[in-house]
């Protein structure tokens, strides 16, 4: 189930805020968790009955393993060794070893299973020769999410820093729909004493208040924005290699948005509706499209990512505590993690590559932009407007790997921006750009000349693209949401756009058979 | 308490603007009704008719008419003024794609239900024959919401942007231009017909597979059929006029090259046969028109001929040609084989190498 679904606004959403917020209210909070993790579950299998028993499974392997680290450590406590658990540390404990290493095969396995199966065995074939049939195992939604999150759990508690939590906690915890299926990625440590905390268990207006804020924010972001800017993409990618160069700057421009509404609106609505249920979501995207260099770009995108690499992979691998060289590689190997975990393909783990190195050339600070913090004095700095162009422009360069099927595809794209080109294919890739809100301009352009579709789907792009710029430059959803200058015109602008975003989710389909 | 008043307003006004704007969208779809749910076209405006999926059962529930034009989309080039000029009468269209029997008597029945029925122009596509005999709306997406009498599913049309922003503005403008009414769901105007195209849709088997079983389609069709004549019973005072397209010489190439072709005429002999027992119906024939069909001039692709050749049927169904009766029957699909055979054999060489 999608957020931006009838079934999910007038069913889902209402009958568990109902239910949460009742079951509390009788002083219920045990079934409330069981309810809230029965409505997550149903959010879920709603995609495909079959990822239920995934995400069941992989809870139950990760609550068990966490209840044999529990067991284990009252056993030390009251048989052996006569000592508090917070004397127990993975550096002096075999069996908690033994736990750590399993906890993160069991999910590794779990993700790599479901994930990377098929990219395995297409590259053993293409390295040995062999002709392994690929299994085309279904991707169950948010396994990346929800392993991850898991996985920073069973990961602490091995080292002792995260407490054993009950069924019901721990399933409300990882199953909580709104984070549960495109993330962020939450930690135990933010979420579970939020869902403990009793003062959280009543309505509050002001939450409400916010949370509404959020929600239609996200909602505009996907549905009015991603969606449309979708068409021409999606189109244009089927044909890559038949793109001029204007064609690809605008393409790719419009992908850079049409991700960043994508991504950003989903998250945003996931904070709105967390925030109904007084919950705070980690901050997941700030707006990234002004960072002024690479490495504050990706200190602003995908937020709750880095952070877990950085707790996770950076800094077991010695953070920048081994000398520069080693942090630097360390960086590139977080990132190069990073893109595998976005996809299973090779031009994911180039594009990861791709911000890698673009990192360390920021950390090498032979070139630094005004107003950054670096480590050390860089040898020329450039104005923080000339930092955030070329930023811009360096990852909308890196989308081409993330976007494209093939890495040549990718080269292709990047060679059509430099080596200028026409064929004309810009208006055939732009009249892509459905929306009703087009149509009678569209109708009344078609009939007046030749050609003037051709202009009046350059023109709506523009207007895409104008709309996009603003938002992205202009206060994020984190600093509007929780604004109330103006409670009545806000109301009534953020109610029209509600309505304009959900009539938007019907449409008429074309039935175009004309084969008996 | 200012601060509370103000989350509390935020709240208020932002469920009663959601609301409001809620029964306005809805309002103004319902007022102008582009899928005819509700009503016939307000005064002033023209039923405007585009989408049958859409469209079909609105016009079957509202409409004023007295005769319905069926059929698979080989029918939407018919124009309805053709009809009510040659039979007296005022006809709509119910369509659906592939003019699978079931799908027909649905809106066949929707029709005999809210209105009182003269004249039924059914055409009968061959493959109709051998389909199954449970309607496919759902299984094909069709908008299943507008095939029912549920009101509580039909926020799908009131709350929908597409009708708002696009189907709305459409019927509007095409009401006050020089729309044809008569011209309901037609397309040939933006087709080609011509014999390059037909052959470029036409995916020819190299291979000429061995005939299949004759009578492999004999059970479909006596059930298809029975949905048919169980209708002619159910409606004794309606004058049912079935009538067989014709179909391009390419289809009937296919359907030799394919194995087909002989379990093709069985099932066609079947439903003629039953049906030219009633006294309500009569069958016209119009497939074995080698002018017509070894012509690919007329056609856009091996089924769908152009709109000169529907006024051809409609003028035949009026004056009555190509009546098949039970005197004539063998002889007509006898002919019938044997054109098929020539098609092959002749014909079709004109275009496509021995």
């Amino acid at each position: 189930m999608l957020f931006n679904s009838y079934i999910f606004i007038c069913i889902l959403l209402p009958v568990a805020l109902l239910g949460w917020y009742g079951f509390n209210y009788f002083g219920q909070g045990r079934l409330a968790g069981i309810f809230l993790t029965g409505i997550s579950l149903w959010f879920y299998a709603y995609f495909h009955l079959s990822y239920l028993f995934v995400i069941v499974g992989s809870i139950a392997i990760n609550f068990c393993l966490s209840l044999i680290a529990d067991i284990y450590r009252k056993h030390c406590i009251i048989v052996y060794k006569g000592i508090g658990p917070e004397d127990i540390t993975s550096s002096d404990d075999t069996v908690m070893r033994i736990i750590l290493i399993i906890s993160v095969l069991a999910n590794l396995g779990l993700l790599f299973y479901f994930k990377y199966t098929d990219f395995f065995i297409e590259n053993l074939n293409a390295l040995t020769g062999s002709d392994f049939a690929l299994r085309g195992i279904l991707l169950p939604l948010g396994i990346s999410f929800f392993t991850f999150q898991q996985l920073s759990y069973v990961i602490d508690r091995c080292r002792g820093r995260a407490p054993h939590y009950d069924l019901i906690t721990y399933a409300t915890f990882v199953t909580f729909f709104p984070q549960l299926i495109a993330g962020p990625i939450v930690t135990y440590d933010e979420m579970i004493p939020q869902f403990t905390d009793v003062t959280r268990r009543r309505m509050d207006r002001e939450n409400m208040r916010i949370g509404i804020r959020y929600f239609v924010i996200g909602f505009a972001k996907k549905v009015l924005l991603a969606d449309v800017l979708a068409g021409p993409v999606n189109y244009a990618f089927v044909m890559p290699r038949e793109l001029d160069t204007a064609t690809v700057i605008i393409v790719m421009l419009m992908y850079m948005f049409e991700l960043y509404f994508d991504f950003s609106g989903y998250c945003d609505m996931a904070s709105g509706i967390a925030k109904m249920f007084n919950i705070d979501l980690p901050v997941n995207f700030n707006s990234p499209y002004t960072s002024a260099n690479v490495k504050e770009l990706w200190q602003r995108w995908h937020i709750t990512l880095s952070r877990f690499f950085t707790t996770y992979v950076y800094i077991p691998l010695g953070g920048s505590r081994r000398g520069f060289g080693r942090m630097l590689a360390n960086v590139f190997i977080v990132f190069v993690l990073s893109g595998l975990w976005h996809g299973a393909a090779w031009t994911y783990v180039l594009w990861g590559a791709i911000n890698g190195v673009l990192v360390v050339w920021d950390n090498l600070c032979f070139v630094g932009v005004r107003g950054c913090d670096y480590k050390r004095e860089c040898k020329l700095y450039i104005p923080r407007k000339a930092g955030q162009v070329l930023t811009f422009c360096f990852f909308l360069l890196s989308l081409c790997f993330f976007r494209s099927s093939t890495i040549p595809d990718a080269l292709h794209l990047i060679r059509s921006i430099f080596c200028v080109n026409w064929n004309g294919k810009l208006f055939e890739v732009l009249s892509y750009i459905k929306a009703p809100e087009f149509y009678v301009a569209e109708e009344a352009a078609g009939m007046m000349a030749a050609g003037m579709l051709d202009k009046l789907h350059l023109i709506c792009a523009t207007v895409m693209l104008a709309i996009s710029f603003i938002i992205i430059t202009r206060p994020n959803s984190h600093e509007i949401a929780p604004r109330n200058d103006h409670p009545v015109r806000d109301g009534i602008l953020m109610g029209i756009l509600f309505v304009w975003c959900f009539v938007s989710l019907n449409q008429v389909s074309t039935f175009l058979y004309f084969n008996f | 308490m200012y601060e509370e008043g103000k989350k509390r307003s935020f709240i208020s006004v932002f469920i009663i603007s959601v609301l409001l704007v809620l029964v306005l969208i809805a309002g103004i779809v319902v007022l102008f009704d582009p899928f005819y749910v509700y009503h016939k076209p307000l005064p002033g405006l023209k039923a405007v008719l585009n989408d049958k999926e859409y469209q079909c059962t609105g016009t079957l529930k509202h409409f004023d008419y007295d005769a319905v034009i069926a059929g698979s989309s080989v029918c939407e080039n018919f124009n309805n003024g053709w009809f009510d000029e040659g039979f007296g009468c005022k006809s709509v269209k119910a369509i659906r794609s592939y003019g699978a029997t079931a799908d027909l008597m649905y809106l066949m029945d929707m029709a005999f239900d809210h209105r009182e029925i003269r004249y039924v122009f059914y055409n009968i596509d061959p493959s109709s024959l051998y389909s199954p005999v449970e309607t496919t709306y759902e299984s094909t997406g069709c908008p299943v919401y507008l095939y029912d009498d549920n009101p509580f599913n039909d926020w799908k049309y009131l709350f929908n942007k597409d009708v708002l922003l696009e189907k709305i503005p459409f019927m509007l403008a095409k009401s006050h231009s020089d729309y044809d009414e008569g011209d309901s769901y037609n397309w040939a105007q933006w087709k080609t017909f011509h014999h390059l195209m037909c052959m470029t849709m036409y995916e020819r088997l190299p291979e000429v597979a061995e005939m299949q079983d004759e009578h492999m389609y004999d059970e479909l069709a006596r059930e298809n059929t029975k949905l048919i004549t169980d209708m002619l019973e159910a409606h004794p005072d309606t004058e049912f006029m079935f009538f067989f397209s014709p179909y391009s010489m390419c289809w009937w190439d296919n359907a030799y090259r394919n194995g087909e072709r002989d379990a093709v005429l069985s099932a066609e002999r079947i439903c003629i046969e039953e049906l030219i027992r009633y006294d309500n119906a009569s069958v016209y024939y119009y497939q074995d028109d080698a002018d017509i069909i070894t012509n690919l001039d007329n056609y856009m692709d091996t089924i769908h001929f152009s709109k000169e050749i529907n006024h051809f049927i409609c003028d035949s169904l009026i004056q009555g040609r190509d009546r098949i009766t039970r005197e004539n029957i063998d002889s007509v699909l006898d002919g019938m084989y044997e054109l098929s055979d020539e098609i092959v054999n002749e014909y079709i060489h004109e275009y496509y190498e021995e």
